[in-house]
């Protein structure tokens, strides 16, 4: 073993290249699942090219492969900027939707760092229009000459540097005090810090020496950001880190060995073992990896299981009271209406109303803890959709009368039968056209047709009521959503009829699609379930 | 002529309830209470009552312990049990009519007045006149 002080700088490279390359194997196993992790992977992978890159031109002999090695590292800064700030911006992501200018930075760096790329691969092939030739050793010189578009290159540098710092500091802003901002900062200040110390770097290009010492703390630095980022995102499992220690000991010791070794040819067998125990270490990792998966996916059903079985036993035990209530009131409204005076009548009307309310209320709770849950049984069985259609209209008289809206129907052409749960889809046409005729105004129509169409049967509910705007046309499915002009008609209501009427379609292998041209000019409800298949129970 | 003497027991463990039934029902029958399954089993056991409204959601053993202990037991099996409850899942009315129970009523889908009525029919009592 021949090691001189000389050597010592390159063992420094080659440790921080070694540790940011540990980094990029422990990424590449999560990277898959995770964006955070892939934007990282990203960052640091293009870490580890400059790492490498620097370390073998640092101790190349011939000053043109010294410089080729420079030009690669070079692209490896562009890379860890232009990455860094992804990662800032995906980080960013992760507590709200970036506005348009953010984008358009994000844009704007990704452009930029294209450029360089381009510019950096023309410089492989012979320009030199950032990097310039090594007038000496790189041992005794620090860098190359600059090219023209040195300056491009570091201007991007501390862009890239300060938009990745605006990022990471917005989400700072909106981390939850505690743990999770803890590790924001962390990352933040880490990050800031290596990218601005590695910029003192290119002091020496132009001659000037600014207090190397202090670039060599930019690559620990770094290793603390990336390190910080991956331990915040809860990446480690015992077991697994445990596997992952005895791996990346074996490539510690593989690794020296291979750089240690006097010659080449010495070396090959070390270059082998290192080769061959990264091989494998990554697929005990990746093994290990799907079986913590594999255990927290069993330990996240569980957690639903007791949350809805909680949930459950909740509205279970709240009905008792409702119950108690409403038969309080229906008692006082019955049987002592002769001694009650108008006044007393008419709140004890409004106490029989809200009991049933409340009574509605939970029940729709447990409807949606039993559907998340995914505990709701279907009984499927042929049935007439015309049929099903006209119940629910007739079922829906007295409040159609009450709002003076009329309800239309008709049946094009011949509608096979199809297989349904008679009960269920009764409820979720009900549930259509009841919300068609609540919200359409006094006078006015719907419409509902029923057709047949290649491979299934459509339903068709039609309105001239308060329509839905565009924005909220996305997420009027969703569990507890209602619309701001539904929400000032009626105050009353839950939101998740529509949730329900999807859930109740989507498990009778249709579709449901809502429709408006616009706020106060109607709104379309098409249902659209697949032709009869054998009935099942 | 409605028969007034007629043993209703109600197994309820809530106070409001209780009150609602005795309520309504000690105009026509003879209301008797039990507050927990334990209690239930022996006021069957020592009066023999016409018609058992049970619950389910009960301290202490649950309703369909206690159903089946009634049906189990030879002396009590002939007892008429209906569940008044507020579970109401297929799997839990299931379980009480293999258990044994007349019908399985959820509390709070019928008023004080239609339970009544339903008692009623169920003890095959016509409207006085």
């Amino acid at each position: 073993m021949n090691i001189d002080l000389a050597d010592v700088q390159a063992l420094g490279i080659a440790i921080s290249a070694f540790f940011i390359t540990l980094m990029v194997a422990f990424l590449l196993v999560f990277a898959y699942r995770d964006k955070i992790a892939r934007a990282m992977l990203y960052a640091i992978g293009s870490g580890s090219i400059w790492a490498w890159a620097a370390y073998l031109s640092y101790t190349a002999s011939d000053l043109a492969i010294a410089r080729e090695f420079r030009v690669v590292s070079m692209l490896g800064i562009v890379g860890i900027t232009s990455f860094y700030a992804n990662f800032g911006f995906q980080y960013l992501l992760e507590y709200r939707a970036a506005f348009k200018i953010e984008k358009a930075v994000r844009f704007a760096l990704f452009a930029g760092a294209v450029c360089l790329a381009m510019l950096l691969i023309s410089d492989l092939l012979g320009t030199r229009f950032v990097v310039g030739e090594f007038t000496a050793s790189p041992r005794t010189v620090l860098a190359p000459l600059p090219g023209i578009f040195l300056p491009s290159l570091i201007t991007y540098h501390f862009a890239a540097m300060v938009a990745m710092a605006y990022f990471l500091y917005r989400a700072l802003r909106l981390a939850p005090v505690g743990k999770e901002r803890r590790q924001v900062r962390v990352i933040l200040f880490a990050a800031t810090a290596a990218l601005t110390l590695g910029m003192t770097r290119y002091a020496s290009w132009y001659g000037y020496d600014v207090l190397p010492q202090l670039t060599i703390l930019a690559a620990p630095l770094f290793i603390i950001a990336a390190f910080y980022a991956i331990k915040s995102y809860r990446m480690f499992d015992i077991p697994l880190a445990t596997a992952q220690l005895l791996v990346f000991t074996l490539w510690g010791f593989t690794f020296f060995r291979m750089i240690l070794s006097d010659t080449l040819a010495d070396a090959w067998p070390d270059i082998f073992l290192f080769v061959t125990s990264i091989v494998i270490g990554i697929f005990l990792i990746r093994s290990m990896l799907r079986e913590s998966k594999l255990q927290t996916e069993v330990q996240s059903l569980l957690i639903e299981r007791t949350k809805t079985e909680f949930a459950m036993i909740a509205a279970h035990q709240l009905r008792t009271p409702t119950a108690g209530l409403r038969w309080l009131f229906e008692s006082l409204a019955v049987d002592e209406k002769r001694t009650l005076n108008d006044e007393q009548k008419h709140l004890v009307s409004r106490g029989v109303e809200t009991a049933q309310r409340l009574t509605k209320l939970i029940n729709d709770f447990l409807q949606i803890v039993k559907t998340s849950g995914g505990s709701v049984e279907y009984s499927f069985e042929s049935a007439d959709i015309g049929d099903i259609v006209r119940r629910a209209i007739d079922s829906l008289e007295d409040s159609s009368s009450e709002r003076h809206v009329r309800v239309d129907m008709s049946v094009q052409g011949d509608v096979p039968r199809v297989s349904v749960d008679k009960e269920k889809f009764s409820m979720a046409i009900e549930n259509v056209i009841d919300n068609a005729i609540k919200y359409s105004e006094a006078g006015s129509q719907v419409h509902v047709r029923v057709s047949a169409e290649r491979a299934s049967v459509r339903i068709e509910v039609q309105d001239n009521g308060i329509g839905i705007s565009n924005d909220e046309k996305a997420r009027i499915f969703e569990r507890f959503f209602r619309g701001d002009a539904a929400r000032r008609k009626f105050t009353d209501g839950s939101g998740i009829g529509l949730f329900f009427v999807k859930s109740i379609v989507e498990a009778h292998q249709g579709s449901i699609d809502m429709t408006s041209p616009g706020m106060n000019k109607g709104t379309t409800v098409v249902i659209s379930i697949p032709l009869l298949r054998p009935s099942t129970s | 002529m409605t028969d007034a003497r007629k043993k209703v027991l109600v197994v309820e463990d809530d106070p409001l309830l209780t009150d609602l039934f005795a309520q309504k029902l000690t105009k026509d029958f003879n209301f008797l209470h039990a507050p927990t399954g334990e209690v239930a089993l022996d006021q069957i056991k020592n009066e023999a009552p016409d018609l058992v409204l049970l619950d389910i959601l009960l301290p202490g053993i649950d309703g369909f312990e206690v159903l089946k202990r009634i049906k189990a037991d030879p002396a009590t099996a002939s007892t008429r049990v209906i569940i008044l409850s507020n579970l109401g899942s297929p799997e839990d009315m299931q379980k009480g009519t293999q258990l044994g129970a007349e019908k399985f009523i959820v509390k709070v889908s019928l008023s004080l007045s239609e339970v009544h009525a339903l008692v009623k029919a169920e003890l095959g009592l016509t409207e006085a006149a």
